[in-house]
């Protein structure tokens, strides 16, 4: 199943040519001076944001081979990679429940809140449940599970838990959407053909459902790989995410040649890993097409 | 009757006439009458305090239009730096450090005396880079301590270090201006100087295990020592007393090792289309009234000498007067803008 | 469910969605409470109730004026990225040409890029092109931000549309215009509304880019909530929050039943 190979097979790739052409155009336009501007300033030697001259891949190297830069690249990408697994576990359950079961409609509600919450409300809230003076630790010293309060907040585990949280809607609506699109009939000749739950899950649902955890995979690792606001306010000086470091570089020092060069960095990093998950979900395109409703 | 009422519709309109052309003659008489300023501001409180002192007094003074844009520092930075031919803001606020570098930018004038009346009021202390900043308030920070919870408060940064405090400090970052400032403390104190900080940062590395969390953020501080989650730290002296009033039983204490103060600046921006509102703008912010008002609502010290502030004001407010000002170290803030970089990352590597 | 289950499976299956979805609404909960406390510290359990925090947030401006802004960007931002999106989409998921995996790569990327340097990049292109501070640069960032959102969920929405039915509504002579709005739209309707959600929520949450390109008559909410706790820490902001859940529930309640309609039609 290759597209529209029949009938208007010679006005194919003029059509291709006017689906895709307004949001490229408008994406490159708007991208062009922000992309073009970040390249250059990478290159200049300076470390200033102002009186630059000349060409210089000095950032770049210190980038790519000083422990605290190349360090907290490789931690924040593991990281990401936990909380995007960590979450497309947790979240395929959870889709698949919602797309098929029943109160779809106050699922989606509950799904949706954390997105609805404003970043540092979100923060003050967990502050007011992992805090020593929190809620958890009322519950917990409540049922004698603890007799001292114990500091819950500031630490790699606690950002990955806040991070997580904050961006499962992502995956949980992604496997949703897509959940809902294959045909229930699948799932009864499956049982009719005495296929238990747990292998019409492995062989049926979530080959089919792939597309919807890749997706969600993406929107999830990119956000939690470039995410500055919540690692800086819940990890304490710890944590050290990459975009903290580049917020640091762009926004305290002013040292904007490195932090373009950082910021280079992260964005081949991220945008590696959408490939990845673009190929993983493709894999199974011809399946998916043959299958699917 | 109705002859009574011709000659009383004309009294009106004789007196409505009047009315209008002595409106408009007195409108004609403000000086910069429709001028628009944009100003970069802090939100929340301060920004209300300056609506009231500065905004308002321009706009019947003078018929000056002020918007303030909301925003941080940085981030108005980057403004001014992308709008040079056509300046985003008519007056940049700054601090220290932003200030050092919006003038090495080339973003920001020098003005004189002549030209902002109230400079002649301004504590020559405070009077870091001539006129290219005006400052409008000073800021320091001082050690809070839980009293409900703390037995021996800190007298000193370095107490921080005690194992008593395991857990419950938090501190600035040297993301934020005050955290450099302790730092610059830490090392005068101990042996140091602004250009051997080593003992500071060794300093800090020992009071590194009681952290709960280092931060830039002075909202997240707040927060923690309002909640109790935090039992002592070094933070703004002025929100200290502001958490002190809506009831958290913190004392607050003035650090062995001395105060360094953190101004706020007004500058002119360079290429500014409205020149004599902006300058008029600068001479309000930094007069006795805006001082005082300024003090009064958060707490930050007055930079205008003529400001006298009442007894339980004036016991809330750090620094203020001569004796105090004249004792405080002045830092060298070029040095600090031009190191500040690797200094974080020496925080960085030693933090973690 | 065409299985047979045990009881002791289904009840566990139950116990951890319920807990699944307190977990989720948790930190909501939790404000939601300190938004009714009447200490004016941003605490919970509250100490005491009132209505006051809520009273004084509709009665600042500074909120107001921007979550009536915040919502007229978010929709224009959602209405554009899905009527440039959902042909790009389309296109990208179709065709196996080789250029188009770079094109997919370049549509992604805004969301990658720091918004540091998206805003200052975006600051820099407003001023080139004479745009000035305010709407246009806040409705060009907002748009770039949720686009990849959109093309991505609609990829995946779209892998599952088998081509067989376009194929078949062209052989029974409909044209272009007929296959997409009678077949291909009314069959990705959940992707549509799932993308329009990321879309929405993702321009009307966001602080580090509108930051750089909010101005004085142009702010957004997250905007002036994020500054409005530099100066002042007390439940108004909880209020605000709280304000904001209430109505994205409603929203996703109605927008939901009135696409679960479409569905049955």
């Amino acid at each position: 199943m290759k597209g529209f190979t029949t009938r208007f097979a010679w006005s194919r790739d003029l059509y291709l040519l006017g689906l895709l052409t307004p949001a490229v155009a408008a994406v490159t336009l708007i991208l062009s001076v922000p992309i073009v501007w970040l390249v250059r300033i990478s290159l200049y030697p300076q470390n200033l944001p102002y009186g630059l001259s000349g060409w210089s891949a000095a950032h770049y190297i210190k980038a790519l081979t000083d422990s605290l830069y190349f360090g907290s690249l490789a931690r924040t990408t593991l990281y990401s990679v936990i909380v995007t697994v960590g979450t497309a576990i947790v979240s395929f359950p959870l889709g698949y429940a919602a797309a098929r079961g029943r109160l779809r409609r106050w699922k989606m509600f509950f799904i949706v809140l954390p997105l609805a919450l404003s970043l540092v409300v979100n923060i003050f809230g967990w502050i007011m449940i992992l805090g020593q003076n929190g809620l958890l630790n009322s519950v917990l010293m409540g049922v004698h599970l603890l007799d001292q309060p114990k500091q819950f907040l500031f630490g790699v585990g606690t950002v990955l838990l806040v991070l997580g949280h904050t961006y499962v809607p992502f995956q949980i609506l992604s496997i949703m959407s897509v959940v809902t699109q294959i045909d229930p009939m699948l799932e009864e000749a499956s049982a009719s053909l005495r296929g238990n739950r747990w292998t019409t899950f492995r062989r049926v649902i979530i080959p089919l459902a792939r597309p919807g955890i890749a997706a969600g995979s993406t929107i999830v690792f990119i956000l939690t790989v470039s995410s500055f606001i919540i690692p800086e306010l819940i990890g304490g000086a710890s944590v050290q995410m990459y975009a903290v470091l580049v917020f640091q570089q762009m926004m305290t020092v002013l040292n904007w040649p490195f932090g373009a060069a950082l910021s280079l960095i992260l964005l081949a990093v991220a945008l590696g890993f959408a490939r990845l998950f673009q190929a993983a979900a493709r894999a199974n395109e011809e399946l998916n097409s043959a299958v699917a409703k | 009757m109705f002859l009574k009422f011709r000659s009383y519709a004309k009294h009106v309109g004789v007196l409505c006439v009047l009315a209008l052309t002595h409106t408009t003659a007195f409108a004609q008489q403000k000086e910069f009458d429709g001028t628009k300023i944009v100003v970069n501001g802090f939100g929340g409180n301060l920004d209300d305090v300056l609506v009231e002192n500065v905004s308002k007094v321009l706009k019947d003074k003078y018929g000056i239009t002020v918007e303030i844009v909301p925003g941080s520092m940085a981030s108005a930075f980057a403004k001014a730096m992308t709008s040079r031919s056509s300046p985003a803001f008519d007056v940049l606020i700054t601090d220290d450090i932003t200030l050092r570098s919006a003038k090495d930018a080339g973003l920001i004038e020098s003005v004189t005396a002549d030209e902002v009346p109230n400079m002649a009021q301004l504590y020559p202390n405070f009077i870091s880079l001539g006129g290219y900043g005006l400052p409008f308030f000073a800021s320091v920070t001082a050690l809070a301590y839980n009293k409900d919870h703390v037995k021996n408060p800190p007298q000193s940064l370095g107490d921080l270090a005690n194992p008593e405090f395991k857990g419950r400090v938090g501190i600035f970052n040297l993301e934020s201006i005050g955290g450099v400032g302790n730092l610059i403390s830490l090392a005068n104190a101990n042996g140091g100087s602004l250009n051997d900080l080593g003992p500071g940062f060794a300093k800090f590395k020992e009071i590194g295990p009681n952290l709960a969390t280092s931060t830039s953020s002075p909202v997240e501080l707040y927060n923690l020592l309002q909640r109790g989650e935090i039992w002592v730290s070094s933070f703004w002296s002025g929100r200290i007393n502001a958490l002190i009033d809506q009831g958290v039983p913190l004392g607050i204490v003035v650090p062995k090792e001395g105060l360094i103060g953190n101004l706020d600046f007004a500058s002119l921006v360079k290429g500014t289309k409205s020149r004599g509102a902006a300058l008029k703008f600068m001479d309000q912010i930094i007069s006795a009234q805006t001082s005082l008002a300024i003090a009064r609502s958060v707490y930050f010290g007055p930079t205008n000498k003529t400001v006298t502030l009442s007894p339980d004001i004036e016991k809330r407010v750090l620094p203020y007067g001569e004796k105090m000002i004249a004792s405080m170290p002045v830092v060298d803030w070029t040095v600090v803008a031009a190191n500040r970089g690797s200094w974080i990352e020496r925080w960085n590597r030693d933090m973690r | 469910m065409p299985w047979q289950s045990s009881k002791l499976a289904l009840l566990a299956w139950a116990l951890f969605q319920v807990i699944a979805y307190f977990v989720l609404a948790l930190p909501s909960l939790v404000i939601i409470g300190a938004s009714f406390d009447s200490s004016s510290v941003f605490s919970f359990p509250p100490h005491g109730l009132t209505l006051a925090w809520y009273a004084r947030a509709l009665a600042t401006p500074a909120f107001t004026a921007s979550f009536v802004l915040s919502v007229e960007l978010a929709t224009l931002a959602t209405a554009l990225s899905l009527l440039l999106g959902t042909p790009a989409a389309y296109a990208l998921q179709r065709y196996r040409l080789p250029g188009l995996q770079v094109v997919q790569t370049l549509l992604l990327s805004p969301i990658v890029i720091p918004a540091i340097v998206l805003g200052i990049g975006l600051l820099m292109f407003c001023n080139l092109v004479g745009l000035g501070q305010g709407l246009a640069g806040l409705l060009l960032g907002h748009f770039v931000i949720t686009l990849p959102y959109v093309i991505r969920t609609l990829i995946s929405s779209f892998s599952l549309f088998d081509v067989v039915l376009e194929e078949a509504a062209q052989s029974l002579r409909a044209t272009r215009f007929v296959v997409w709005f009678r077949v291909i739209i009314p069959s990705i309707v959940p992707g549509l509304l799932s993308a329009g959600i990321f879309a929405f929520v993702t321009s009307f949450g966001n602080v580090a880019l509108s930051i750089f390109l909010v101005s004085s008559d142009a702010a957004t909410l997250p905007v002036q909530m994020f500054l409005s706790v530099e100066h002042s820490s007390d439940p108004t902001l909880a209020a605000v929050a709280s304000v904001v859940i209430f109505i994205t529930g409603a929203v996703v309640l109605t927008v939901d039943r009135l696409a679960g309609l479409q569905r049955l039609v």
